[in-house]
């Protein structure tokens, strides 16, 4: 499994995509060309399988094997029929963990060196598209295979090992309630068989009784008292198996109640834990070919990416620090040229909200596209930046109020648009990795 | 209702040295136990070589372990808990797996050591 920073910046970018961006209009109204997209550092990070990255293409659903069985089968429906690439397969597993670890404790997988972090944390991804064809050619193909993985993942966080601590005392109760529900489980054995014998007893000590005052049969009189003990003795037991059965109930509504907070409890331990404090620092990298006409023999090397992403988050005062670098080569999106891209973002968290800045330099190869190009070498090379300033306010259930103020990338014309919108973020929207187009 | 726990129950043959019990829980998932001799708590929470007493002290009494383990990932559910005792004529380790019921469940192990002098 893959340990991945998941922030609150995701939810900015998406918030962001789902914004009325009334001021934007209003910058792109009259200018020709059209302004260069607006790609933001969020969107130069991975969200998913960068061999999905390279190919700039997002699958429906991205295989993730965690055995060796699941593995083997989705390569197999991968492979595609009659040696012709599949369209829109991916795939993601972490080797590590296709076998089970028993041995391993959370301890341990916190306390990883950096060796085995190398081994936890090492994702391998592969992925296939087929663009639409153009007139009757038949469809090339382009496949990607990637690896990514952590070497450094922080330290856990206040929040993880907060919620592991109320785990812990959730734990102790269930076991302390466990004994409780056990022993009285012990004292309520064998219930029935005591009422039914009760029963009986009842049964004859009436006949007896009967038998003794009505009847005149003195002779059965110490037989009705011995039959008397019993039924006291069983009226007794009965007594008290029924008292350890009420006892055995509630203590079962005790345990399904701790189990639900458990429960709970568990989903807060397993997101945190994928945000942990301190330096993290993520690498990937990946090749990515070109087959003609889709065919698996027919192939070559047509891309490359890399991916540096940095993050410091030190969650006690609510600060955040992001730093992401990413050079992809033959972009198809900018015209087959090379992009490199480095940005960094600081967070800090203010009440509820979240107030953020970030700066994005961007520098594009063989092409004039962003405005300010220059000629070296007989190449054009065009660098441009963006900075923003964004702030974020949980409104409630799924909805964010959001604004942000900055400047955008420079236009052909040497303008540089102003950033300036306020909106609100609905939850819909997707991450893409590669910019769309323009 | 609760579920059922997985269940050991063993013999273990001390010596006269120190007996040591260890309990790990497996699978990257979350566990505290709770130990007991005959019925007075020893430890609770991680447990890690806990000295359990000299084995003349303990022999002929009974060790009981309940390590309750929370699914905390989000992809699989295996649990294992694996007993260690040392310090006897040998030392033990007994391993046992389940699963949780659902994703994120809980699931009681226990583990019950008749601890038994020299014959």
């Amino acid at each position: 499994m893959l340990h991945r920073p998941a922030s609150r910046a995701v939810r900015e970018f998406l918030l962001l995509a789902a914004l009325v961006p009334a001021a934007a209009g209003a910058q792109d109204s009259g200018r020709d060309p059209a302004p260069p997209p607006a790609v933001e550092l969020e969107g130069f990070r991975l969200s998913g399988p960068p061999a999905l990255a390279l190919l700039g293409s997002s699958a429906a659903s991205v295989a993730r094997p965690n055995t060796p069985r699941d593995l083997i089968a989705s390569l197999v429906s991968g492979a595609g029929a009659g040696g012709i690439v599949p369209d829109g397969y991916a795939l993601e597993t972490a080797p590590f963990w296709l076998v089970r670890r028993k041995a391993m404790s959370l301890g341990d997988y916190h306390d990883a060196s950096l060796g085995q972090r190398l081994l936890y944390f090492t994702a391998i991804s592969v992925a296939t598209s087929r663009p639409a064809s153009r007139g009757d050619s038949p469809r090339d193909a382009r496949a990607a295979l990637a690896i990514r993985t952590l070497l450094a993942n922080g330290r856990p966080s206040a929040r993880l090992r907060a919620t592991g601590d109320s785990m812990r005392v959730a734990q102790l109760d269930y076991i302390t309630r466990f004994r409780r529900w056990e022993e009285a489980g012990a004292g309520a054995s064998g219930l029935g068989a005591a009422r039914r014998r009760l029963a009986q007893q009842d049964d004859l000590l009436s006949s007896l009784l009967a038998r003794v005052v009505a009847g005149g049969e003195t002779t059965l009189r110490d037989s009705a008292m011995r039959t008397l003990a019993r039924r006291d003795s069983l009226r007794a037991f009965v007594a008290s198996g029924q008292s350890a059965a009420d006892a055995e109930l509630a203590a079962a509504g005790e345990l399904d109640r701790i189990e639900t907070r458990l429960e709970t409890l568990a989903k807060r331990f397993a997101a945190a834990e994928i945000e942990p404090n301190g330096f993290i620092l993520e690498v990937a990298a990946g090749t990515r070919a070109l087959f003609e006409e889709g065919q698996w023999g027919r192939q070559q090397i047509d891309g490359l990416g890399l991916w540096l992403t940095p993050m410091y988050r030190a969650r006690t005062n609510g600060l955040e620090l992001i730093g992401v670098g990413r050079y992809l080569s033959r972009v198809s999106e900018y015209d087959g040229h090379d992009l490199l891209d480095v940005g960094v973002r600081a967070g800090v968290d203010v009440g509820k909200g979240t107030l953020s800045a970030e700066h994005v330099w961007r520098s594009l190869h063989g092409s004039g596209m962003l405005g300010l190009a220059s000629k070296t070498g007989g190449e054009y090379r065009s660098r441009t930046t963006r900075w923003a300033v964004l702030f974020d306010y949980p409104i409630g259930g799924r909805l964010w109020a959001v604004a942000s103020f900055g400047s955008d990338y420079r236009l052909p014309d040497g303008d540089r648009p102003v950033i300036a919108t306020v909106g609100l973020n609905l939850g819909f929207g997707a991450i893409e990795i590669l910019p769309s187009g323009r | 209702m609760p579920r059922k726990p997985i269940a050991l129950r063993k013999d273990y043959a001390v010596g006269s040295g120190q007996v040591r019990l260890s309990v790990l829980v497996g699978d990257r998932q979350y566990g505290t136990s709770m130990v007991f001799l005959d019925d007075e708590l020893l430890a609770n929470g991680d447990i890690d070589e806990l000295p359990l007493g000299a084995g003349g002290e303990i022999a002929g009494r009974t060790l009981t372990v309940y390590t309750v383990v929370t699914d905390v990932r989000d992809k699989k559910n295996d649990m294992s808990v694996t007993w260690i005792l040392t310090g006897g004529d040998k030392t033990a380790t007994i391993e046992r797996s389940g699963s949780g019921a659902k994703s994120f469940g809980s699931q009681m192990f226990k583990a019950v050591f008749e601890l038994t002098g020299d014959e």
